[in-house]
């Protein structure tokens, strides 16, 4: 449990990315004005998310006012300097983008820098994971890091944009039904990916040749992972079940819930930074 | 970090005649004023073994431990200076010396997180990163990193790679180091008669809490 910030920094950064997502998508289809202008009141959510995360990423640094100092590492495509960039440019292009609706700039090119803002958080999803990819530490050289990272957009993106969703069902009416209704499906195919993967990757760990076995490190790791899988699939099941039978309002339901995954992700992240372990 | 090196330096290692007395990670520390838990030079002890029976019935054992005296291996092709998102942890081009450069390093430990030989260390107090330099003022004075020189079992040699390579051969894979295709270490190993392969799983680091 040694890198605290960074747990925080990428299941919050990747968390934002997934509830920009869902509700980018709804934004893109949507063709009321009206209902755009209640979606975009949503859209600092993200940017909360986002801006917590970034100021964990900068207590994780010994000398965070020099942290301009990672536009260097791009001469050499580093993939830290990489994530850093693209976390700022997602950013950027969200905020740009609310600006443009705020002020009514522009309302042409809204649409496209909205799109710009989806292609980078997409990009930014793989540049997490392409920090961690490090050929040097086995545990993490894989696509179960970057299986994780995208998953966790998913498990928390869809549930708390539901909730930020239900929030406003007065205002949106039958468009936020609908939205839940889809968002369900989609939630309910995402419980069948991890209740899947998740176990799966368990297994892959326990048969790599290490000098140490990466499950018995710490102690605490067998009630950890536990604790993750069993959050993770209860938070997400009690809400994706009650939306697909057809409860699409209950907020208190939506929160408890993405409560729950976003506890289950934290916990999991702790265990994958644990699994840093010496190669030799 | 891309340019080649006009010469690249290295260590040599003589893993039959270390006797593990530490006497190179002391010189070390107090050569470059280190903290305690900062350790630039690192002596793995990697023992393993068991009880084998032999056909009469009778015991025996093949119980086995030898030390590798590590620092940083300057490699070929640095995880470190590859990782490091300001180009602070770089090569140096005289020398091929993997350098950090303490006023642009922003203590991020993405270095300590990619180097598989553990040579880049955190200094809590700094709040920037630290490794072995090579001893590169000594060096460029004439003399001997301070660890060569110390070393009562004159089991360590230091130079250019290519020298140390035609004296004493190319073994870089022993365990517990890992296999040198990754980082293409400048390092030349001489093997003790117990030595194991690298990602040997027979023994393990018993000296865990020292290095």
């Amino acid at each position: 449990m040694h890198e605290l910030s960074l747990v925080l920094f990428t299941v919050l950064a990747q968390s934002a990315v997934g509830l920009f997502m869902v509700l980018a998508c709804l934004l893109m289809f949507n063709k009321d004005s009206r209902r755009q202008q209640v979606l975009n009141r949503l859209l600092p959510a993200v940017l909360i998310l986002l801006g917590i995360s970034a100021v964990a990423a900068i207590t994780h640094l010994g000398q965070p006012l020099r942290a301009v100092n990672v536009i260097f590492g791009l001469q050499h495509l580093s993939p830290l300097s990489i994530e850093i960039i693209t976390t700022s440019l997602f950013g950027g292009a969200a905020f740009t983008y609310l600006l443009m609706v705020h002020f009514g700039l522009l309302k042409p090119l809204q649409k496209l820098v909205l799109a710009s803002a989806m292609a980078l958080g997409l990009a930014l999803l793989w540049a997490i994971a392409n920090v961690y990819t490090l050929d040097t530490v086995p545990t993490w050289n894989s696509g179960w890091t970057t299986f994780q990272f995208v998953m966790t957009a998913f498990v928390v993106g869809i549930p708390a944009a539901a909730l930020l969703l239900r929030m406003q069902a007065g205002n949106l009416g039958g468009f936020q039904k609908n939205a839940d209704r889809a968002l369900a499906t989609v939630g309910f195919i995402v419980l069948g990916l991890v209740m899947v993967g998740y176990p799966l990757y368990l297994f892959w760990l326990g048969q790599m040749d290490l000098a140490l076995n990466p499950l018995a490190l710490l102690d605490y790791h067998g009630g950890l992972i536990l604790a993750r899988l069993a959050l993770l699939y209860a938070g997400l099941g009690i809400w994706v079940i009650g939306a697909t039978r057809g409860n699409n309002t209950a907020t208190g339901l939506a929160a408890v819930s993405t409560v729950m995954v976003l506890i289950a992700e934290l916990c999991g992240r702790i265990f994958f930074y644990d699994l840093q372990m010496p190669i030799m | 970090m891309a340019q080649k090196a006009d010469k690249q330096l290295g260590f040599y290692v003589d893993t039959a005649k270390c006797t593990g007395c530490k006497t190179c990670q002391l010189s070390c520390k107090d050569e470059n004023d280190l903290k305690v838990g900062v350790n630039w030079r690192r002596v793995y002890e990697y023992a393993g073994g068991n009880w084998v029976q032999h056909q009469d019935g009778t015991f025996d054992q093949n119980v086995f431990t030898y030390y590798t005296s590590i620092s940083c291996n300057h490699c070929a092709k640095p995880a470190c200076a590859q990782a490091c998102p300001t180009g602070a942890m770089h090569k140096r081009a005289n020398d091929g010396l993997v350098v950090v450069n303490q006023d642009v390093c922003i203590g991020c430990r993405y270095c300590e997180m990619a180097c598989p030989y553990g040579a880049p260390q955190f200094d809590a107090q700094k709040k920037v990163m630290t490794k072995c330099d090579g001893c590169y003022d000594r060096v460029e004075a004439g003399k001997m990193p301070i660890c060569i020189d110390s070393c009562p079992l004159r089991a360590l040699d230091f130079g250019p790679i290519e020298e140390l390579r035609a004296r004493y051969g190319s073994e870089a894979d022993i365990a517990p180091l890992p296999d040198s295709s990754l980082t293409s270490p400048s390092l030349v190993l001489k093997a003790n008669r117990n030595a194991k392969p690298s990602g040997d799983r027979t023994g393990q680091i018993i000296n865990t809490r020292e290095v």
